[in-house]
């Protein structure tokens, strides 16, 4: 289809006619600024092919033209297949009136013609829903609509059947047919009920495989426990037959018997070995009898020979007493020799001594007399310092201005000057030129008239000849500076009257007075200090108090130095000292030699006491023996006492020939080993009933728990189980493969439905996306997905801008399908299309634009027809289409 | 003259539990109704003792209720039943006839525990019973009957559980051997034998009762007693079979190929007919031949019926699904079902062959759907 002509009166915002005339087969873009109506002339079109001229009730109001009077009035001349057409349509009763090449139709004729021509339906109850449009819901795009993904997919569904038609046409005839789907969607259900997410096993099909398992596991256990019964009844077969064999052989009785006759064996040892101890018994107490009577006899002999030798120690020691007693008289009197020469030696050493004394101390009379004069010229001296010292201490104190206060004075003194200068700076020179002599006054007192007068204060001065003259000098500063100069003179006066001089330079001279005497005081210091410490102390009066010690010890030292001269023929001290010392060492020689001598005397007294008690003591022993038993008697029992012991040994001999050949120890042991075999076979013969009797009680308990039973009901439900669960495993993969093999198919057809339109929209998708492809609706031929590198991005995700980009293209390659197919392809009318394309998409889909209108009518409905500058395009400004009334 | 009821093989407290459904449940009960069925029998027929020849029980563990249940059954017949250990309950250590014991089994249930003569009492008969007491054993047990001495004009019973020698050639080594010539050499009146459950006579005066409930699909004769009179010392038993069983278990195959999908269930109608009542009859068909889809859709119509109606039905399917060439063309080649089933056609083929058969029948199942 192709639009010629558009006449619109009375429509809407198009109040005032207008006439777009001579509408191009390419592209023609319809400018027109916002609010003049573009979108207006879309609605026109639309109204003036799908809503009928009796259109009643608000649809028809909404047609009417805004402040204005009118029926809204459309004319379109459109060709077809090459056919002209013209479709004047005006909003009443049989106002639809349509030339065709074969004549004129009117009202309802006109309109069925038109529905038959655009083949299109009026679906909807609503004007202006795309419902109603046909294919031109596909390419008649709304301001805004371009790019919404649902109203794509709704539009392409009207006119499915036109592009099915198309693409059957292309592919033949190829579909999944409802049939099939319902097939597909049955066979989907079904694996459902078999199989969930990642294929796994689900409802009554993973049930039957888990009774498989639970059951197999069960038959598991039933088997291992039959596996214990089996082998708990094996083991008590084993141990019956272990019971029967020892009970055939039975050696309980014989092993009973053998223990019998080692009891009596060991019956017999135990009474051999009792007779072998009472003759032990016997023999030993003869045995201490006949060696007691024995020790009797030997210790008589004993006692009479230690008498004998006792008797000799007495007399020997009674001479060594008397030789001893001798030797001790002789060391006696060399005791006493010894002690008269040592108190004459000291006697001598005494004399020595005292002459000595009497010479130390002349000499120290004459150390002491050196010393008391030497400090006595000293103290003197200091003495005299001491008095230079306050004489120059009074003239200090009298000397009143020291460096401080010589300095502060100066800062006084120096203040007054600054101010007077700050004064004299200030005051108001006044110099006098008489032309003839007269006097000049102030306060009665004359001026030379040739000096120059500094004036700081207010002055009269009377001019003879003249009068009188004020000068009023300075201003405030001046009364301040002569105040601040009064005050520094004033503080000058104070300061040297404190100090008690006239002036300055007074002052001077006395503070250099004053630094003169202070170095004295200083040198009469130094020295007085440097005097003293040839004395040995810090102070004077230490010094004092050391004359006065050295004096009264001088006072002190006896006058006896002639009795010097008397005792000078006396020995040398250390020779009455050396002797003095001789004679003790020998004193103490012989005294020692007396002490040892007195103890030796001691002791042998004391030995010869101790022997003569000891002799006493034996023969009282003996003494008291012979009275019991006299020796007679004894020698006659000790021989009775031998032949005892001599029979009691042959019978212990004979004893223990019997106890050695009853063999305790080996009946003993042969006893123990006999008992002990009972014992062991007792417990063997236990130890299999009670294996026996447990083994059975087990048995027992095991088998009424019915294993055997249970075991072949598990192992017959476990068989059936399996053959149901192979069966549904078998119906499960044959659902799965079913499935699997439709969902296959179904995707080859749908892939193959929608090749015509991707083949056709590869060209133009090329150009604004590099190696990507459109993901169609393969029952809508609505785009799905943008995919690129094998990532496929939902369309609905795109921005506005690609969405708008790819439907548009989507409608192109349309509308190529269309063309291939039918020999026309349907005009596309954008309305303000393109807004959220970058410059350099917005290049590309112009191109697009363009090379489609080779194929295809395009209007582009813009409010910014420079960005269309340079397509090759017929301009239709809006406002350059209105006509008259008329 | 002595009238005896032979039985064995009872295989009381066998589960049953591989069979599905319902019948597993019945098929255990019967065990117990069919012991009534023997007892009412032996009183009927005034016999002088019930010989079992072995498994009465079918383990060795089951459970009380279970022993219970059979004296509660045994209580039809007053007069001696004396039943031997089997393979299935041999006199082991703690068997189920200990705890029989312990229970207090009644005055008339002679168990013969032990390889000793045991005299029926009433009568003037002497049992030589041989016992397994282990389950399998290559010794035959029943050789110390040719030494066992009886009085002079005593009837010689012989009671033993195991196969008789040379008489099945594919066995191999057989377990429980018994010599073929037992009743000859130990001058036995008569020598009842279990462990074979099909009815069987080996000589005039040795044989195999077999199982008086069938519990296998075994075309053995089973489902009988043996009722025996010999009417005197030496001479030649008279043994009558007298069927008591209640269910009969078959195995049929049946091939397909030939057949019209239209009479598939005629032909299963007349292959069940030829077997008796539907109602205890349990079959084990194997179903060989081809089929088209509409024909498997047909078969599996008449199985569901049958199914329904036979006490239990154990199919082997074994039919290969082959589509006609007017049912590929009913899936039209281009739609999506068409290339569907071309393609399951060819992986049929392949490994997954068998699933890919069943996917083409499910898939020709819900196309028929739509169709209707």
């Amino acid at each position: 289809m192709k639009l010629r002509r558009i006449a619109v009166r009375h429509f809407r915002k198009l109040a005032d006619p207008i006439l777009i005339d001579g509408i191009g087969d390419g592209l023609t873009i319809i400018a027109g600024d916002n609010e003049e109506g573009k979108s207006t002339l879309l609605e026109a079109i639309k109204a003036a092919f799908f809503e009928p001229a009796g259109l009643s009730g608000r649809d028809r109001l909404s047609f009417n033209p805004l402040g204005r009077d009118g029926v809204p009035t459309l004319e379109i001349a459109f060709e077809q297949h090459n056919a002209a057409y013209c479709l004047t349509k005006v909003f009443r009763r049989l106002g639809t009136v349509l030339e065709t090449p074969r004549g004129r139709l009117e009202g309802e004729a006109a309109e069925a013609k038109l529905r038959d021509l655009l083949r299109f339906e009026r679906l909807a109850r609503r004007s202006n829903k795309y419902e109603n449009h046909g294919l031109q819901a596909v390419f008649w795009v709304d301001q805004t609509t371009s790019f919404d993904p649902e109203a794509t997919s709704a539009r392409l569904a009207v006119a499915r059947d036109r592009f099915k038609h198309a693409i059957e046409g292309e592919v033949g005839g190829l579909a999944i047919g409802p049939r099939g789907r319902q097939v597909l969607e049955r066979a989907r259900a079904r694996r459902q009920e078999f199989f969930g997410a990642k294929d796994k096993p689900v409802g009554d099909y993973a049930k039957a495989l888990g009774l498989v398992d639970a059951l197999d596991s069960e038959v598991k256990i039933l088997a291992d426990k039959l596996k214990v019964f089996d082998a708990l009844r094996a083991d008590l077969l084993a141990r019956q037959a272990e019971r029967q064999r020892f009970m055939a052989r039975d050696p309980l009785p014989e092993a009973r018997l053998k223990a019998e006759h080692a009891e009596l064996r060991l019956a017999q040892s135990r009474t051999a070995r009792q007779e072998c101890q009472l003759a032990e018994h016997a023999f030993k107490a003869a045995s201490a009898a006949c060696h007691q009577a024995e020790a009797q006899a030997k210790n008589r002999d004993h006692l009479r020979a230690e008498i004998g030798r006792q008797m000799l120690l007495i007399e020997t020691a009674r001479a060594e007493q008397d030789a001893m007693q001798e030797d001790l008289r002789r060391v006696q009197r060399e005791v006493a020799a010894a002690e008269h020469a040592a108190a004459e030696a000291s006697q001598l050493l005494h004399a020595a001594e005292t002459r000595q004394r009497l010479e130390e101390g002349n000499h120290r009379r004459q150390v002491l007399a050196a010393e008391a004069g030497r400090l006595r010229a000293v103290l003197e001296e200091l003495a005299e310092a001491s008095k230079r010292r306050r004489a120059l201490v009074a003239d200090l104190a009298a000397m009143t201005v020291d460096a401080k206060k010589l300095g502060d004075l100066r800062a006084t003194d120096g203040l007054r000057r600054q101010t007077m200068a700050a004064l004299e700076a200030t005051a108001t020179l006044v110099r006098f030129a008489p032309e003839k002599e007269g006097a000049i006054r102030i306060g009665g007192r004359a001026v030379d008239p040739d000096a120059a007068l500094r004036l700081t204060e207010q002055t009269f001065l009377e001019l003879e000849g003249f009068g009188g003259l004020t000068i009023m000098p300075g201003g405030e500063a001046l009364a301040t500076r002569r105040r601040q100069a009064a005050d520094a003179a004033l503080a000058l006066e104070s300061a040297l009257s404190q100090l008690n001089v006239a002036d300055l330079a007074a002052a001077e001279r006395v503070a250099a007075e004053r630094e003169r005497a202070l170095r004295e005081l200083a040198a009469v210091d130094e020295g007085m200090t440097a005097r003293l410490s040839t004395t040995g102390f810090t102070t004077e009066a230490m010094a004092r108090a050391h004359l006065d010690e050295v004096e009264a010890e001088l006072a002190a030292l006896p006058q006896t130095m002639q009795s010097v001269v008397e005792a000078s023929d006396l020995p040398d001290i250390d020779f009455c000292r050396q002797a003095v010392e001789a004679s003790a060492t020998h004193l103490r020689t012989v005294e020692t030699a007396l002490s040892e001598r007195r103890i030796a005397a001691a002791k042998a007294e004391a030995r010869l006491e101790a022997t003569r008690h000891e002799c006493l003591a034996v023969e009282s022993r003996l003494a008291a023996e012979v009275a019991v038993l006299d020796d007679e008697a004894l020698a006659s029992a000790l021989v009775q006492q031998r032949a005892d012991m001599n029979k009691a040994a042959q019978h212990l001999e004979i004893a223990e020939r019997r106890l050695m050949a009853a063999d305790p120890d080996g009946a003993e042991e042969a006893a123990a080993m006999a008992r002990r075999a009972v014992q062991d076979l007792e417990a063997e013969q236990r130890r299999l009933d009670r294996r026996v009797d447990e083994l059975a009680y087990q048995l027992r308990g095991a088998g009424d728990a019915a294993l055997g039973e249970a075991f072949a009901e598990r192992t017959g439900r476990l068989e059936l189980a399996r053959a149901q669960a192979a069966a549904m495993t078998r119906e499960a993969h044959a659902w799965r493969l079913l499935a699997a093999e439709l969902e296959t198919a179904a995707r080859n057809v749908e892939e193959r439905l929608v090749l015509p339109v991707t083949r056709r929209l590869q060209p133009y998708l090329s150009r604004l996306f590099a190696a990507a492809d459109i993901v169609l609706d393969p029952e809508t031929l609505a785009p799905l997905a943008l995919r690129r590198e094998g990532e496929e991005e939902d369309f609905a995700s795109l921005s506005v801008g690609t969405r708008e980009q790819i439907a548009i293209l989507v409608r192109l390659a349309l509308a190529q399908l269309l063309h291939d197919q039918d020999g026309e392809a349907p005009c596309l009318i954008l309305d303000d299309a393109l807004a959220y394309a970058d410059e350099g998409r917005f290049e590309i889909m112009k191109a697009l634009l363009q090379k489609a209108a080779h194929m295809q009518q395009i209007i582009i409905l813009t409010c910014r027809p420079r960005d269309y500058v340079g397509l090759d395009a017929r301009l239709v400004r809006l406002e350059e289409c209105r006509t008259d009334e008329s | 003259m002595l009238k005896l009821l032979h039985t064995a093989d009872w295989q009381i407290g066998a589960p049953f539990s591989h069979i599905a459904g319902d019948a597993g449940a019945v098929l255990r009960d019967e065990r117990f109704a069919v012991v009534r069925r023997i007892a009412a029998l032996a009183t009927a027929r005034e016999v002088d003792a019930v010989l079992v020849a072995g498994d009465v029980f079918d383990s060795n563990l089951v459970e009380m209720r279970t022993i219970y249940r059979l004296l509660d059954a045994l209580e039809g017949y007053r007069g001696p039943w004396v039943m031997l250990p089997g393979n299935h309950d041999a006199a082991l250590p703690e068997s189920v006839w200990h705890r029989l014991a312990r229970l207090g089994a009644p005055a008339n249930l002679h168990v013969a525990m032990e390889p000793l003569p045991l005299a029926l009492p009433g009568t003037q008969a002497v049992i030589l019973p041989a016992p397994l007491t282990t389950r399998h054993t290559l010794d035959d047990l029943s050789a110390w009957m040719d030494s066992a001495s009886t009085p002079e004009g005593i009837f010689r019973l012989g009671l033993a559980h195991g196969s008789i020698e040379g008489y099945l050639p594919d066995q191999g080594e057989a377990t429980n051997p018994i010599a073929a010539d037992r009743a000859e050499r130990a001058r036995l009146d008569y020598l009842a034998l279990g462990d074979w459950h099909g009815t069987r006579s080996i000589d005039a005066r040795t044989h195999y009762a077999g199982t008086p409930e069938p519990d296998r699909p075994k075309d053995n004769d089973s489902g009988n007693v043996l009722l025996t009179q010999i009417e005197r010392p030496g001479a030649l038993p008279l043994v009558e079979r007298v069927a008591v069983g209640r269910h009969r278990w078959y195995r049929r195959t049946l091939n397909l190929t030939a057949a019209e999908p239209s009479a598939f269930n005629d032909l299963l109608g007349a292959l069940i007919g030829d077997l008796g009542p539907v109602e205890t009859l349990l079959l084990w068909l194997r179903l060989e031949g081809s089929v088209d889809l509409d024909g498997r859709a047909a078969l599996d119509v008449a199985l569901d019926r049958w199914q329904g109606r036979l006490r239990h039905l154990q199919l082997d399917d074994a039919t290969r699904l082959a589509p006609s060439e007017s049912e590929l063309a009913r899936l039209d080649e281009g739609s999506l079902l068409g290339r569907t089933a071309a393609r399951l056609r060819d992986l049929a083929a392949g490994p997954q062959g068998d699933t890919a058969t069943l996917a083409l029948r499910l898939l020709w199942q819900e196309q028929a759907k739509g169709e209707a």
